[in-house]
This record gives C-alpha cells, sequence and structure tokens, in this order.
C-alpha cells in the first residue's frame, strides 16, 4: 500500500465515521473501530478458521513449517481462539476476558487447548518463523459459540481467509451455515471479494481414491450459488507431518498458495479494506435514506403517526398473532405434509426396488452383511437432500413474512422492516442418516427345517455317540446341498422382507424427525416474528420521537442528510473506485 | 404434489463405494485383530466343520435362547436411543450391520455379552451396565461385544459355552477327554480374541482412561470404578501375582485374561502406531510409538497365563 493509498484510507475512514456519527449508526461506528485496529497493524492478517477436527493446527503448523508448535489431538480442542504472531523465541499467554494474562510454558499448551481454564479468552503465542516475519494468523473454531455480528468483525479485520473443511465430514450444516450466512454475504458484497478466500479440504486421505474428484465437485457445486470460486486445495492429514513434504504435492500446494499469498499479501490487504469501506458505505446510503424520508414528514404526520401506532397496538398484536399462524401453517402442515408424502413416496420406489437389489448380489453373506447399511445410507441421502430442500423453501417463506411485516409497517408509517434471515440462523436441522436394525427372518423351506433339525441332533449326538452324532451332521449337510438352490432362494425372500420392514421403519423415523423439527422450528420462528414485529415497531416509535425532538432543526437536518446523500457518499463511492481502479 | 424423480442408489454402487466396510475385512480378521486370534480363526474357518457348526449353533440358540431373546427388551432408535446410538456407531466404525441389540435382567450381573453366527447374532446388555455405567463406558462395552461380531468370534465362542458347560459332566471318557483338550485350545483363543475386541472397544470409544474405567468397573461392581486409582490397583495386582504365583496355571481354565491384564493390554495397544493408524489420527508429537511387530510381541508376553 502507497503512502498516499495509505492517507486516502485515512480519510475514508474518518468521513465514514463522522457520516456514522451524524446518522447514530452504532453497527457502523463499531465497524470503523475494528477497521482502524485492524489497519494499525502493519502485518497481513489471516485467518484460520473451520470446525474442531478439520485439522486447523496440523494445517497451521504445516504453514509455519513448525511441526509441533500445536499440539495435533486426538481429543477436540475447546473452540478458542489462538493468535499466533511473531517473536525470536516461543512464548505462550493466556489472556482472560477480565484482562488478566498469564505466561504458559509451550509444554503446557496442548493441556490449555483441551480444558482453558475459566475465563480465558484467547491464546497468545509468539514464534519464530518466515510466515509469522509477515502477517498475524488467527484460528478460529467454528464450534465456538459466537453471534453473527462477532463473526462478522472477525471477517473484517481479516485480509484473507482460509476454511479448513474436513474431507470425512464434509459440509456439516455449520460449515454450509458459516458460508452462507456469514463468509458468502461478506465475500459476494463486493467484486472480487473471493479471491481473498481459500478453502483447504483436509484429511483427504481419510476418503477413498475414487471418490476424491467427488468431493472437489460436491464443495464447487455447493458453492456455485454464491459465485465464489477460491482456490481449493485437498490435502492429506498424515502428508502434512513433515515426512517427504519437498516432494509430496499437498504439502507443494500449500507452499504453493503462501507463496502467492505473499506476493499479493499488499494489494490483499488493500482490498480487504477497502471492500469493507464499500459495504459501510452502502449500509450508510441506506440508513440516510431512512432517516431523510423521516426527517421530510410534518409535524403533524410524525404526531399522527405515532398517535395512530398507540391506536394501533391490538391491530398489531392482531397481525403477530395472524403472521405466526401462518407461520405455524406452512411449517406443521404444508411443508410437513409435503414431506411426508416424498417419504412415503420414497418408501414405495425403494420398496418395489429391493427384489432387484437383494438379486443383483450374488454372495448371499455379502447381501445379509451390507443390506442394512445400504438401506440407510439411501434413507441418509434422501433426508439430506430434503433438508435442504426444506431450509430453502422455509427461507422463501420467510421472505414472505419479511414483505407482509414492511407493509404492514409501512401502513403504520413507511418503516424498515425486520429481516427473519437470522432467526433461521440459529437453527439446525438434524439431517445425520437415520439407523435401523434389520430384524432376522428365515427362509421358509422344508428341507431346511430338516437340514436344520439334523444338524442340532448331531451336535447332542457327537458326546455320546459320536458315530450317530456324524452320521446326523452330515445327513443335514446333504439334505443343505440338494436343495441348495432353493434354500437360498427362500433366504434371499427372507432377506428382502427384512429389508422392506427396515424400509418401513426408517419411514416411520424420517417422517417422525421431520415433525419433531418442524414443530421445533415453526415454535422458535412464532417467537422470532413477534420480537421481529415488536422490535421494528419500536424503532418507528424511537424514529418518530427523534423526530418530534428534532423541532425547528428539521430544516437543518435534511439539509446535513441531503448533503450526506449527494455529495459526501458519492465523493466517498468515487474515491473507493479510484482506490480500486488503481489497483 | 412434488414428485420424486431422483434416482435411488443402488445396492451394487453402495458395495463398489466401500459399503459400511468401516474398519471391518472382508474375509479375514480385522486389522487390529490379536495376530493369534486372527491364525486361530484362519485355521478353523478353513475346516470342514465351520458350515456345520454354523448351521447347528444358529439352531441351539433358537432351541435354548428363542425365549430368551423374544422378550428381552429390545435397543432401538424408541427404547434407550442413547445407547442405540452408540449400538450404531460402533456398528458403522466397525463395518458391521447394526446387531439385533437387546437388554433385560440377567442375574444381577452388570455386563454385555454376544452371541449367535455368523447369519444372526444378538448383542446383550444387562440391566446393571445399563443403570450403572456411564454412557462412555458403556461405549467401550458395546464397542468391544460388536468387536466379537466384526471379527467373527461368535460361532467359536458360542461352542466354547456349549463345550465348558459343567452340563456335560457325565460324558463319556472319551468324549470328556476330547472336551478338555479341545476345550484348553479354544480357552487359549477366547483370551487372546478377547484382547482384540479390547482394542475395537478403544478404536470405538477414542479415550483409553475410559476404556479403563470401564474395565475396572467390571470387576469393582456397584461400587463404581471412579474411586479406583488404576495405576495403583495394577502395582497391587502385579505384587499379589508374585506371592501367589503357584495359582498361576488356573488362568490356562479362563475365558478372559486377567482384567489388569487387559488394562495393560489396551495400554499398549493406545501407544501403537496401528492405532492411531486405525483412528486416523496423528500421534502426539514427542511419543515413540509401538511398531506393530512391538505390540505383537508385548502382547503376546503378557497375555502368556
Amino acid at each position: 500500500m502507497t503512502a498516499t493509498t495509505r492517507s486516502n484510507m485515512d480519510q475514508l475512514l474518518t468521513e465514514i465515521e463522522e457520516i456514522a456519527g451524524e446518522l447514530n449508526d452504532g453497527p457502523i461506528l463499531d465497524g470503523v473501530e475494528t477497521l482502524r485496529e485492524h489497519r494499525s497493524s502493519a502485518k497481513m492478517q489471516l485467518l484460520l478458521v473451520g470446525t474442531s477436527g478439520s485439522g486447523r493446527s496440523t494445517l497451521a503448523n504445516s504453514l509455519l513449517a513448525s511441526f509441533d508448535l500445536l499440539p495435533r489431538s486426538a481429543v477436540l480442542k475447546q473452540p478458542i481462539t489462538l493468535a499466533l504472531s511473531h517473536g525470536e523465541s516461543p512464548v505462550v499467554t493466556l489472556r482472560y476476558g477480565d484482562g488478566r494474562s498469564m505466561a504458559l510454558s509451550s509444554g503446557d499448551l496442548r493441556q490449555a487447548l483441551l480444558e482453558p481454564p475459566d475465563g480465558v479468552e484467547r491464546i497468545e503465542i509468539l514464534s519464530p518463523g518466515d510466515l509469522l516475519e509477515i502477517c498475524d494468523l488467527r484460528i478460529e473454531s467454528l464450534d465456538a459459540s459466537r453471534e453473527n455480528g462477532e463473526w462478522r468483525d472477525i471477517l473484517r479485520a481479516s485480509d484473507y481467509i482460509v476454511l479448513v473443511l474436513n474431507a470425512s465430514a464434509l459440509l456439516s450444516e455449520k460449515e454450509k451455515r458459516f458460508i452462507r450466512e456469514l463468509l458468502a454475504p461478506q465475500l459476494a458484497g463486493t467484486r472480487r471479494g473471493w479471491e481473498r478466500t481459500a478453502i483447504v479440504i483436509n484429511k483427504m486421505d481419510l476418503v477413498n481414491e475414487d471418490e476424491r474428484e467427488e468431493v472437489l465437485e460436491y464443495v464447487r457445486r455447493f458453492l456455485g450459488p454464491f459465485a465464489g470460486e477460491p482456490p481449493l486445495l485437498a490435502l492429506c492429514a498424515m502428508h502434512q507431518s513433515g515426512v517427504g513434504s519437498e516432494t509430496n504435492p499437498a504439502a507443494l500446494a500449500v507452499r504453493s498458495l503462501m507463496a502467492d499469498l505473499m506476493s499479493r499479501r499488499v494489494p490483499l490487504r488493500g482490498r480487504a479494506i477497502r471492500e469493507a469501506l464499500e459495504i459501510m458505505v452502502r449500509e450508510l446510503e441506506r440508513s440516510a435514506m431512512t432517516a431523510d424520508a423521516v426527517a421530510a414528514a410534518e409535524e403533524a404526520e410524525v404526531r399522527a403517526a405515532v398517535e395512530e401506532i398507540q391506536a394501533k397496538q391490538k391491530w398489531t398484536q392482531g397481525r403477530i398473532a395472524r403472521l405466526q399462524r401462518s407461520i405455524d401453517g406452512f411449517l406443521q402442515t404444508v411443508l410437513r405434509e409435503r414431506l411426508w408424502r416424498q417419504a412415503e413416496q420414497f418408501a414405495d420406489r425403494l420398496e418395489v426396488q429391493l427384489p432387484d437389489e437383494v438379486g443383483s448380489v450374488e454372495d448371499l453373506a455379502t447381501v445379509r452383511r451390507h443390506l442394512g447399511g445400504y438401506v440407510e445410507a439411501v434413507w441418509g441421502a434422501f433426508l439430506e437432500r430434503r433438508v435442504e430442500e426444506a431450509r430453502e423453501s422455509i427461507e422463501q417463506e420467510l421472505e414472505r413474512v419479511t414483505a407482509t411485516i414492511r407493509d404492514d409497517l409501512a401502513e403504520l408509517i413507511g418503516g424498515a422492516g425486520p429481516t427473519l434471515r437470522e432467526a433461521l440462523q440459529s437453527v439446525a436441522m438434524e439431517q445425520d442418516s437415520p439407523h435401523v436394525f434389520m430384524g432376522p427372518r428365515r427362509g421358509k423351506h422344508r428341507a431346511s427345517n430338516i437340514a436344520r433339525a439334523l444338524s442340532i441332533h448331531g451336535l447332542i449326538m457327537l458326546y455320546w455317540s459320536p458315530l450317530l452324532g456324524i452320521l446326523s451332521l452330515a445327513g443335514g449337510q446333504v439334505i443343505q446341498r440338494a436343495f441348495k438352490g432353493e434354500i437360498g432362494r427362500a433366504n434371499r425372500e427372507a432377506l428382502t422382507a427384512s429389508a422392506r420392514a427396515a424400509n418401513r421403519e426408517l419411514e416411520d423415523e424420517v417422517k417422525r424427525r421431520i415433525g419433531t423439527q418442524l414443530s421445533a422450528l415453526s415454535e422458535h420462528l412464532q417467537v422470532a416474528v413477534a420480537a421481529a414485529f415488536e422490535e421494528a415497531v419500536g424503532r418507528i416509535t424511537e424514529t418518530l420521537d427523534e423526530r418530534s425532538g428534532m423541532g425547528h432543526d428539521v430544516v437543518g437536518r435534511r439539509r446535513r442528510l441531503t448533503e450526506i446523500l449527494q455529495q459526501r457518499l458519492p465523493r466517498v463511492h468515487a474515491e473507493l473506485s479510484g482506490l480500486e481502479a488503481a489497483e | 404434489m412434488t414428485t420424486l424423480d431422483e434416482p435411488i442408489m443402488t445396492f451394487q454402487a453402495y458395495l463398489e463405494a466401500g459399503g459400511d466396510r468401516g474398519l471391518g475385512a472382508e474375509g479375514g480378521s480385522p486389522p487390529y485383530a490379536h495376530p493369534m486370534d486372527g491364525w486361530i480363526l484362519k485355521t478353523l474357518d478353513a475346516m470342514p466343520v465351520k458350515h456345520v457348526l454354523d448351521t447347528a449353533i444358529d439352531t441351539l440358540i433358537s432351541v435354548q435362547l428363542g425365549r430368551f431373546i423374544a422378550q428381552s427388551i429390545p435397543i432401538d432408535h424408541k427404547s434407550f436411543p442413547q445407547l442405540y446410538e452408540l449400538v450404531s456407531e460402533c456398528s458403522e466404525r466397525l463395518g458391521i450391520a447394526v446387531p439385533h441389540a437387546l437388554m433385560g435382567s440377567f442375574g444381577g450381573s452388570f455386563n454385555a455379552f454376544t452371541a449367535g453366527t455368523d447369519e444372526y447374532n444378538f448383542l446383550f446388555v444387562t440391566d446393571g451396565l445399563l443403570k450403572h455405567f456411564p454412557l462412555p463406558e458403556a461405549h467401550f462395552v458395546v464397542g468391544h461385544e460388536c468387536g466379537h461380531i466384526a471379527a467373527k468370534h461368535l460361532i467359536y465362542h458360542t461352542l466354547l459355552e456349549a463345550m465348558t458347560d459343567t452340563a456335560l459332566g457325565i460324558l463319556r471318557p472319551a468324549a470328556r477327554m476330547l472336551r478338555l483338550v479341545a476345550g484348553t485350545a479354544l480357552l487359549a483363543w477366547s483370551r487372546r480374541s478377547e484382547i482384540t475386541c479390547d482394542r475395537a472397544g478403544l478404536l470405538c470409544c477414542g479415550d483409553l482412561q475410559v476404556a479403563e474405567r470401564a474395565l475396572v468397573g467390571l470387576v469393582a461392581g456397584f461400587a463404581g470404578a471412579k474411586e479406583v486409582d488404576i495405576d495403583q490397583y495394577l502395582r497391587r495386582y502385579r505384587e499379589m501375582s508374585d506371592y501367589h504365583g503357584a495359582s498361576a496355571w488356573q488362568e490356562l481354565f479362563y475365558t478372559h485374561p486377567m482384567i489388569p491384564k487387559r488394562i495393560e493390554g489396551l495400554r499398549l495397544f493406545a501407544r501403537s502406531e496401528l492405532y492411531f493408524e486405525l483412528r486416523r489420527e496423528a500421534a502426539p508429537a514427542g511419543v515413540e510409538l509401538l511398531s506393530r511387530a512391538e505390540l505383537d510381541q508385548l502382547t503376546g508376553e503378557l497375555v502368556r497365563p
């Protein structure tokens, strides 16, 4: 970043802060603060984020070429922030939420990661190494219980983001939500956002070799709707231990990514800040327009609106109840019925298909061993697809409800509506494969029964009359061989019948899960709708009160807002575009 | 109404994709098996009696235990769902079909066992274990029992039970001799097979301390394992074994190795390359792991009476 660009950025940040201050926009003021802190560091800020067990520590060790800096553990570590920066020798410090700190020996790091003492907020590690001389590394866990706002701040303060996925448990609901609701909106809001991101698919060695391309394709397909094409790197956990890293393609890929990153660190850093500013400018435009609309209202109109809101308290409650009924009806009737019908159709189709499937495998022992797992697997895939579809349907429904609330509020006074997407974000829908026990059934064939009786007789007689015992056992075997075909067919039929019963059991289980989850989701969203509606009404009332408080200063206020909208924000916008062109 | 037109994966495609193989092996013993266990099983399986025994023992179980199984309470997603989750998880990891899991009262003890053949097998958990064992410990026990199914021990274990049945004391001398010789050999195999299954249990629960507590819990009974200092327990066992060395021969007639030996066996396994390879976990830094040969040698010495 050149000195001129840096000074321009400083000015832009100050201008945005002033505008946000005038508009009393708290979140933007917080954002400016975060960006200032971010800029105060001369180093590039690298974020490594993933679920516990995805191999972030192993990857970080690999990136830092220090193979035992961070402990790689069999036990899942606690989701705690790790901040690594450069130091002449390794130093580990625990930072507590109340400002205290405590130095640790590096040998105690493992224990601190497994069970951090109460109150510890983050662990800071100083370590020597080339990479840390030019960038700070932050490691975050998706399992940490953070508000979306906190995640946004973390993403905003990062120049480059590496999302680590575990190939053997790919794209869990938590990972999907992170990409869908935090990463993509943060990056897609800008033109070249995804250039600051890489996705590492770790532990690829846990996936069969012939399925690895499918794994990559699956991730690409998932990213498709977000128009994101970040570099995808497939790594093997075993290969990151340093052994053979000179020739190992995975280690070379990591090194090449890092080399590329380092060569582009200056423009990347500048772009990260500029993109964060662009998002803030758009937010400020919206905020200024709303404020202008309120200020434009005449004093009498404002008074009338306040009175109308007070008079419509009952009406508001009625609207909330109606929206709640609408959501409940959608989830517990429309969606549930649709999913149940689909489960029934699926069970019917599978039932028809099962005899052919059982017949397609010659070895009866293989059928017996794997049939239950097969039925579970196809139901698992069915459930996963339905959960994805259901989520989309629910999002559409929430958009509709949001629009209704906006219309209702517009009736009050053109107020800005809430967004309900966040309410859905906090709910995970279970899509783990259901399990089933395939009940044993015997093939009904007379020869089989006779052979069985002879075998048991032979086994008992071995003790008292070995000759008779051996004859009986041999007789049983002869009968079994003589009727092998018929007995085999009867056994196959019995297995098919078991699989059909398991199929129906899974249908019931899947329907039960759907019913329970939709019921819980309905309750959750009804509360969220009421809260959103009331919050929006509260916001309108607050704005109107503010407007009433302006008194004679309305003209001055409007002049300042017009200046913000027509001169100051367009100027900031133009300068940002100029910076982008200069990149 | 939405119609489903998406294709359903075929059984062949499922099998080609690896099925639910987990740590299981198509034929042969699983990779975590004690070598002697694998070798003896291979020998027994190669004998023509295997098929005969399969049918006979399947019938024997129906005759002897049919009513008991029928009236026991099934463990599934509706009854004891948490335990069922453990059974499902262990089955998946060890690469076996989810077994018929049952619970019931069984002589006031707390234990679990499996019986059956390759065709039909069941896993029984006693009420005592269900009530007194915390879930992580139960995970180890269930993993251990599923290990017997995965390693295909059941038919010979059931045979061993039949052969060592005291009710058979009225046999003719020749049959008694046969029973003594074959029974002792099978007992030697049985003790090694338990080592295999302890490893299966540890692979399932993934925590050595939990596995040790579960094993100690079998000795401590209702008093529970929490109060036991396991290192001290092992030290005392070694001292007492030296003092009462004259009774060591009795172990020849045990179906299971002594609990302290099983704990030592697990400790060896938990610091072996094999364990980390099978758990697909990176080994802790700075710890020297046992090679497969070292593990086999040390475990062999341990299991010997």
